[in-house]
């Protein structure tokens, strides 16, 4: 059994590139891997200051197996607060900047583990799974309808005294993993169209591009028509084979 | 959906701050020494500074806010100073740089294990206390109307402008009840005007938040002002209770010797963490 990756992030409409808070890693996507096999995708809250480094953090921290379960993310944050910290500490920022980063910055994260025929994942804050089986979506993690989105998740934080908070708000699921399965992590806005295309009764999963191209192309395009929030987007795609 | 419209660089909200500068807020808050002059003040800098903070990012201030200041008193029109003088809604990146000064002040925050910590802050005055001449109230809401209608036409599906009027509730130049229900008639396509109003008062009640009824307003000013006031947005009211506050579906946007910065918060940039406070 191998795993192919692939991953797209696109920014917000209006936003540059380098305006994109999302993260996923590993970030390059690359061929088939053998298992055992770490990915994540991670959101940095708009309404923070130097959200998209956090995001980067937590999904590479993910990503690099140092973080397994919810005793791993727990015991992995402090480190991670730390290594935030002394990227932001030292700048000389302007009143407001300096005000805002006394708030810290926040971002969800939504890993997921492939070992041995199964999968296992942690998520905190809105960031979504989808296992796809037999052209049907089989799987829905954390949340399980569209309108369970809110503006208003609880995220990991770069302060170390909301540490004591994360415990109850980390969810964890696991499941097995056949050939011809397919897991989809995204980042929220393109999680809830997904979702909401689903209750319609319809496989959203088959319109998903293939390239960073095409999914630019394909958020452009359901950003005109508004059936999804403009934001941040990103979908990792892992596919497995034989 | 009214109220929904997204707010962003291209499509940005316009706040209009209406300020009473009048002889009667060199009167003190009841049983204080504090003038309602410096109420007005304070209120204006920290909303302005919430703001601002607001849409801070790590290259600078995104213009998600255009604002303005209107004084009224013993003249109506732009308040702001120095190099903002004359200026009617002014994107918000030239407001944060532009502060008259900056204070530095001393808070004290939870550090998030039971205690409070002190830390030096740097704070943005754009507005000292003005109390001098009458409460032209009514010509404050006509310039209002003139800045908004001007906007509305300029982002004709923009989310609908918000006004907050900041007083002690007496006008000097006769009843401001329709020019402020044409103020509110000001429509984009996503809504009408928003009238907000603080009341700061010498009376010695309590202080109320978006009450849904003038039964239990402490005076006619109050009620005059409570009746000015649209109601508040369905967005504003589920996000009501992260603030603490539980409000009905009839709620107002009034306050009464409090704070509005809650009701600014309910503005939608982007995701907003709810263990962010």
């Amino acid at each position: 059994m191998r795993i192919r990756i692939e991953a797209f992030s696109v920014q917000k409409d209006g936003n540059a590139p380098a305006e994109n808070e999302d993260a996923c890693a590993p970030a390059d996507g690359g061929g088939p891997r053998e298992p055992v096999l770490h990915a994540a995708v991670a959101d940095g809250a708009t309404e923070s200051l130097f959200s998209g480094h956090w995001a980067r953090l937590l999904a590479g921290a993910f990503a690099s197996g140092e973080v397994r379960d919810a005793r791993g993310l727990l015991a992995a944050l402090p480190g991670l607060q730390a290594r935030w910290h002394q990227h932001v500490a030292g700048k000389s920022l302007p009143w407001y900047a300096e005000e805002k980063l006394r708030d810290g910055a926040f971002a969800t994260l939504l890993g997921v583990r492939v070992d041995a025929g199964t999968w296992s994942a942690l998520a905190v804050g809105d960031s979504c799974l989808f296992q796809l089986r037999e052209g049907r979506l089989s799987r829905s993690f954390p949340l399980e309808q569209s309108a369970a989105f809110g503006a208003s998740p609880f995220l990991l934080s770069t302060h170390v005294h909301q540490n004591a908070r994360v415990e109850p708000q980390v969810r964890t699921a696991a499941g097995d993993l056949r050939e011809g399965d397919t897991l989809l992590l995204m980042t929220d806005a393109l999680a809830c169209w997904f979702l909401a295309e689903h209750e319609r009764g319809r496989a959203p999963w088959a319109e998903l591009p293939g390239s960073l191209e095409a999914f630019s192309t394909f958020l452009g395009r359901l950003r005109r028509e508004k059936v999804i929030r403009n934001d941040d987007c990103t979908l990792m795609r892992l596919s497995v084979e034989a | 959906m009214a109220y929904s419209a997204e707010i962003s660089r291209t499509s940005p909200a316009c706040i209009l701050i209406l300020i009473d500068q009048s002889g009667s807020m060199e009167e003190p808050f009841s049983g204080s020494q504090r003038r309602k002059a410096d109420g007005v003040a304070d209120v204006t800098n920290r909303l302005l500074q919430n703001l601002v903070v607001r849409c801070a990012r790590e290259e600078g201030i995104r213009d998600y806010f255009h604002l303005g200041v209107l004084g009224y008193g013993a003249d109506v029109g732009p308040a702001f100073r120095g190099v903002l003088a004359g200026r009617g809604l002014v994107p918000v990146s030239e407001i944060g740089h532009a502060p008259a000064r900056l204070e530095e002040r001393t808070r004290e925050r939870e550090d998030g294990m039971g205690g409070l910590v002190r830390e030096k802050v740097r704070f943005p005055i754009w507005f000292e206390p003005v109390a001098n001449g009458a409460t032209p109230m009514c010509q404050a809401l006509t310039r209002a109307a003139g800045l908004v209608g001007a906007w509305v036409r300029e982002h004709p599906e923009g989310f609908p402008p918000i006004v907050v009027n900041i007083s002690d509730g007496q006008p000097t130049d006769g009843d401001p009840t329709a020019i402020a229900s044409e103020l509110r008639g000001i429509r984009s396509s996503d809504g009408g005007v928003l009238l907000l109003n603080v009341h700061l008062s010498s009376h010695p009640a309590m202080p109320i938040q978006y009450p849904d009824a003038e039964a239990g307003l402490p005076d006619a000013h109050a009620r005059l002002l409570f009746q000015l006031s649209s109601p508040l947005t369905p967005g504003m009211r589920s996000a009501a209770p992260e603030e603490g506050l539980h409000l009905s579906d009839a709620a107002r946007g009034f306050v009464f010797n409090a704070d509005i910065v809650s009701l600014i918060k309910f503005l939608n940039i982007g995701t907003r963490p709810s263990n962010l406070r």
